[in-house]
């Protein structure tokens, strides 16, 4: 399959596109399975049900690996936006180690929240 | 040192090793021509000017595409990896067909387009250094096809025009002694053209002449909103 190519990195700006597309999928196979499961649902206690679910310690390190797909893939966004539009283009590489540390410093903080809140 | 060397022989592709003895300062290209020329006759790649000029010589080594005739052997592992360049079809071993790259560098019109040349009593076109500074770096291209072996748009689009060809087109629509940049602008929008870039910038990590075609497919693309809105307008 050709697709296949888009995850064969040469460089790191291959692997962060990779990991764009990546993220990408698994953020939109999420929305679809979210609103199709909302759409199914006639009371409210069977949304509480799934929210308690969801808070769960056994379920909360799926939402904060979602959390850090959600982060990577805006923080990242952002970065090739910047280039889209003819910026920053001999400084790829600092903008993409900048861009990687603003995302695992978010999800730290995100995850830290998310633990706390439960 | 082991020269690993992927090789196609028109119907299948196999491995193949090499041993090669070798020295300071010899390069990748060196070392192929002294397989072909004492280990094994059939191997089959493409070079010419052996100083990074001409671009025949792009291969992918360790994984990479390089050109095999600036890429030192000391700076390399054992064994060296050789491989023909991806997102081309491969004719025999290292040799692969560029006829659909040229045929896209060709559609972009690569030349200065001018209504006013009088052959017969030629005038010197004018430029200042400024001038010159907006499309230099990308006048360096040298057509290896590095850029479009890595690019994950033209890996899954045959008709993208790819890197190196928009390269040519933005260097002459950013040299001011081009009059009319109207139709390259018409072809580079097109559903073939920059529209189809991913913004993976992996052409610009793998350039050997280091000259951002990324940017340039950037650049491009507001050349091809100014065009579209000033179409839109009949401007």
């Amino acid at each position: 399959m050709r697709i296949m190519k888009w995850f064969k990195p040469v460089s790191l700006q291959d692997l962060a596109f990779a990991f764009q597309r990546l993220t990408g999928f698994i953020l939109a196979m999420y929305l679809i399975l979210h609103l199709a499961f909302l759409s199914t649902l006639s009371d409210p206690l069977t949304y509480e049900s799934l929210i308690a679910i969801t808070v769960s310690p056994t379920f909360l390190p799926l939402d904060s690996l979602l959390v850090l797909c959600g982060i990577y893939h805006g923080l990242n966004g952002i970065r090739v936006i910047i280039h889209e539009l003819g910026y920053l283009h001999e400084h790829r590489k600092a903008l993409l180690v900048i861009c990687a540390i603003l995302t695992v410093i978010a999800w730290l903080y995100a995850t830290w929240v998310m633990y706390e809140v439960v | 040192m082991e020269f690993r060397i992927r090789r196609f022989d028109g119907e299948n592709s196999f491995w193949q090793s090499y041993e090669v003895p070798t020295k300071k300062g010899m390069t990748v290209l060196e070392c192929l021509y002294y397989i072909r020329d004492n280990l094994d006759s059939t191997l089959s790649f493409r070079a010419s000017c052996r100083m990074g000029i001409c671009g025949s010589c792009a291969v992918k080594i360790n994984g990479k595409p390089k050109l095999a005739c600036e890429t030192q052997v000391s700076e390399l592992k054992n064994p060296i990896v050789v491989e023909p360049l991806d997102n081309f079809k491969v004719l025999k071993d290292l040799v692969v067909d560029f006829e659909g790259f040229f045929a896209k560098h060709k559609m972009v019109k690569p030349f200065i387009v001018r209504d006013d040349i009088d052959y017969n009593s030629p005038v010197e076109l004018i430029q200042t250094p400024k001038e010159l500074a907006k499309y230099y770096n990308y006048s360096l291209c040298i057509k290896c096809g590095a850029c479009v072996s890595v690019c994950p748009a033209a890996a899954t689009s045959e008709d993208y025009l790819g890197p190196a060809a928009l390269v040519a087109a933005y260097r002459f629509c950013a040299d001011s002694r081009d009059k009319d940049c109207k139709d390259r602008i018409e072809i580079i929008s097109s559903e073939r053209g920059v529209w189809r870039c991913h913004s993976a910038m992996a052409c610009s990590e793998v350039c050997p002449k280091k000259i951002e075609p990324a940017k340039a497919v950037q650049l491009l693309r507001r050349k091809a909103i100014i065009h579209s809105i000033k179409k839109l307008f009949r401007w």
